[in-house]
């Protein structure tokens, strides 16, 4: 028995150590930024306009969105983009009804269900006391969260890999795709119900969201602000009370604003949910951005 | 608790630690000990569902004295209470919103339109494995297999031991009960053993299965819009992912069963290397097949009254054997499918061909003729697998016809051919192993095995931050 104990012991020991090096070695052999001297116009956000811009259309731009990105991580990608690089001119951020309501500040702190939780791809790109800010959050599913840290580190071959890293990219698997009615309410209820009564307004959106103006008028860097199209169903049926705080954002002197949200498209235009374009509508829309950016 | 979670790996060593220096004294001591450490585990996902579990055994434990004391008569009497009381808590719990619902369909037809109460519980987890292993103990009392067991806590622990309690293997009485009540002593060669299990079962479930799940949920979820390369590899995907799901679980299991000093059954006999569909069957989920075959096939007449009664039973257990994995139509029907690949073997007498060693197994590589065969019985198996994955029977079908009609855009199946990147390293390492498949066969150098472990471990420990954890399949079942 003594023997056995002291063979698993030592195995697992040594296995700590081997994830520690392997972890901190293969961090300090990471691909440098994608976010080149090249790029002027950085594309920002979460899945609806890393599904909608190709920026393959649009020179000296990279889009660096990623799937459930919250403002909380953008803010801090951005941050850590204007460190390294100052050729960045300007910034096509997506910001929708969507990006106001509590539903996208859970993997900011742990509390979202550990499976959809997205913020270890942000681990190693964040400063210091924000790493400690993270990993404090995730306190109590800490072995799960730090195996999350090393898989995104390590990267290794998964299906979602194109959409679940750190820099993102355009990403749009819906070829053939169609709004439904049935999809949409479930994402409507998602985003702006809770229990039976509305959803919260994100605290911690709106404080990122006035971080991210304030960086960008402090370094002199334009920022737009996309909303992208969602399906006339799903519009009707986003809250009044989210209408009027987005309405509200819409005024802010310090941003330009490029509202797609109704621009009349097909329902094979849309994901099934109605709030995110297929491979079709991100075709229009790129077409759309290119065209108001010239 | 799942074996892939990380709560898991706390409670086990905790149990082990326990079992060995504290509660080592007396067999009774340590069956206590997995005794509570079981229904702990158990009570770790529903502790309403604990009662359930204990009913079920107080029964079966009163039926089996039943069984053994009573005249002839008598005796059959609490045999057939020990039937009804378990099948009745799968019908409740499994059935009875299926039932239900076939029955108010049927109605419609006739124009009669009923709106019955759905009872719409959550599934009990491994409901049909333990109402199974309380059947099995009562059956074999009947026969005169074995005598009832005295001690209450000695028959709990059989029914309830938690690595087999959730999916199985599903134990028979005269196997486990003979070591649940004897004291067990620690092993060195027998827990590593066991350690080494765990581990490959924990890279099969966690890197294998899981990574497959990401490539074949998404080809399933979304059949009609796939190309038919797409759909062939989402089926073959899924017939491995199914396979290391659940054979990963059943090395878990044994492994976890091991530390503690028990031998649970084979489940699992590299059933791809299968060389017609009889062999498969004996090589796949193989305490399930053996159950059917000694508590249900052979009590109907088996092959013994002549060949039209063969073909009844094993039409009537294959479609049992489906239903039993689900309350679906799809289910039975590849129950049926099963049945109808089986009849050609059945009825030209070659059933029982390749029931010794496994294929090649003195041999590096297969003959041509060994691998059509493998190939042949493979690709049954996996359009069989096709309708237990899609939930309805025109799916199933609808699945089945997009392979041979969607030629749009074949570049499409380019982005799964990740499946591959898993499935070869599977089939290769099976390969390696395949003449034993509970001795996970070892280099002889210390630092060559110690350097494969670390290894091992780390990818597993990457695997486990992947996008999804996904609970084993057969847990709804």
């Amino acid at each position: 028995m003594g023997r056995f104990l002291k063979k698993i012991s030592t195995l697992l020991l040594l296995e700590a150590a081997v994830i520690l090096l392997v972890y901190l070695s293969v961090k300090k052999a990471a691909p440098p930024s994608p976010v080149t001297v090249e790029i002027n116009t950085l594309i920002m956000g979460d899945s609806h306009i890393q599904k909608a811009i190709d920026d393959a259309l649009l020179p000296a731009s990279r889009n660096v969105a990623v799937n459930g990105e919250s403002l909380y991580f953008t803010y801090n990608k951005l941050a850590d983009c204007l460190s390294s690089q100052n050729s960045i001119e300007r910034v096509v951020m997506g910001l929708g009804y969507h990006s106001l309501s509590t539903a996208c500040d859970n993997n900011v702190d742990g509390r979202e269900k550990v499976e959809h939780d997205n913020s270890a791809v942000y681990f190693n790109h964040l400063p210091p006391a924000e790493m400690k800010r993270l990993a404090l959050g995730h306190l109590a599913n800490f072995p799960l969260f730090s195996a999350k840290v090393f898989n995104r580190t390590l990267a290794p071959p998964g299906y979602k890999d194109g959409s679940d890293n750190y820099w993102g990219g355009y990403f749009n698997e819906f070829g053939r795709s169609c709004f439904s009615r049935e999809k949409t309410d479930v994402r409507l209820n998602f985003l702006f119900d809770d229990h039976g009564r509305e959803r919260w307004m994100s605290k911690i959106q709106a404080v990122y969201l006035d971080s991210i103006i304030a960086l960008c008028t402090r370094k002199n860097i334009e920022l737009i602000l996309v909303n992208t199209p969602s399906h006339p169903y799903f519009r009707r049926n986003v809250p009044v009370s989210y209408r009027e705080a987005y309405a509200r954002i819409k005024k802010d002197p310090r941003i330009r604003f490029l509202d797609f949200s109704d621009i009349p498209l097909d329902d094979s235009s849309f994901l099934p949910d109605g709030d995110h374009v297929s491979v079709k509508g991100a075709r229009v829309i790129s077409g759309m951005l290119v065209d108001s950016l010239r | 608790m799942l074996f892939n979670s990380f709560e898991y790996w706390v409670f086990l060593p905790i149990v082990f630690l326990l079992y060995w220096f504290v509660f080592c004294k007396t067999a009774s001591h340590q069956n206590l000990l997995l005794l509570a450490a079981s229904y702990f585990f158990y009570g770790w996902w529903s502790w309403k569902f604990l009662v359930l579990l204990a009913v079920s055994t107080l029964l079966d434990f009163g039926y089996g004295f039943g069984v053994a004391s009573a005249i002839k008569n008598r005796s059959r009497f609490f045999l057939w209470m020990s039937i009804i009381n378990n099948l009745g808590i799968l019908a409740v719990f499994k059935y009875y919103d299926f039932f239900i619902t076939q029955f108010q369909h049927g109605l419609r037809i006739l124009d009669v339109h009923i709106s019955p109460s759905l009872i719409q519980v959550a599934l009990p987890i491994g409901i049909s494995f333990y109402t199974f292993h309380g059947m099995s103990y009562v059956f074999d009392i009947y026969r005169g297999l074995r005598k009832p067991v005295a001690n209450l806590a000695d028959y709990a622990l059989f029914v309830s031991f938690f690595p087999l309690l959730i999916s199985g293997p599903i134990e028979r009485a005269n196997h486990l009960l003979p070591q649940v009540q004897a004291k067990r002593s620690f092993s060195y060669t027998q827990a590593v053993d066991g350690g080494r299990l765990i581990l490959w079962g924990m890279f099969k479930k966690v890197v294998i299965a899981d990574s497959l799940a990401l490539y074949v949920n998404e080809i399933f979820d979304r059949y009609p819009s796939h190309h038919s390369l797409t759909l062939i590899l989402g089926a073959v995907g899924f017939s491995f992912q199914i396979y290391a799901d659940f054979s990963g679980y059943t090395d878990i299991a044994t492994g976890t069963a091991k530390l503690f000093g028990f031998e649970l059954l084979s489940n699992f006999k590299f059933p791809y290397f299968s060389r017609n569909l009889a062999e498969f069957w004996r090589r796949w989920h193989i305490s399930l097949t053996t159950w059917f075959r000694d508590y249900l096939y052979i009590p109907m007449g088996g092959s013994k009254q002549g060949k039209r009664l063969a073909v009844r039973n094993t039409f009537i257990v294959f479609l049992i054997s489906g239903f039993w994995h689900g309350a679906s139509w799809n289910f039975i029907v590849w129950g049926g499918i099963h049945a109808c690949g089986f009849m050609p073997l059945l009825l030209s007498s070659r059933n029982r061909k390749h029931t010794g060693k496994i294929v090649a197994a003195d041999r590096l590589l297969p003959s041509a003729r060994e691998l059509l065969q493998m190939l042949g019985t493979f690709t049954f198996v996996t359009i069989s697998w096709i309708f237990f994955r899609l939930h309805g029977v025109r799916s199933g079908v609808d699945y089945v016809k997009g392979i041979f009609s969607s030629f749009d855009d074949p570049g499409e199946a380019l982005r799964f051919l990740g499946i591959l990147y898993y499935v070869i390293p599977l089939i290769l390492i099976d390969w390696w192993l395949r003449r034993d498949e509970r001795k996970i066969r070892w280099v002889s150098s210390p630092a060559i095995g110690w350097t494969i472990y670390i290894i091992v471990l780390t990818i597993i420990f990457a695997y486990m931050g992947n996008a999804q954890a996904y609970r084993f399949i057969y847990f709804q079942f």
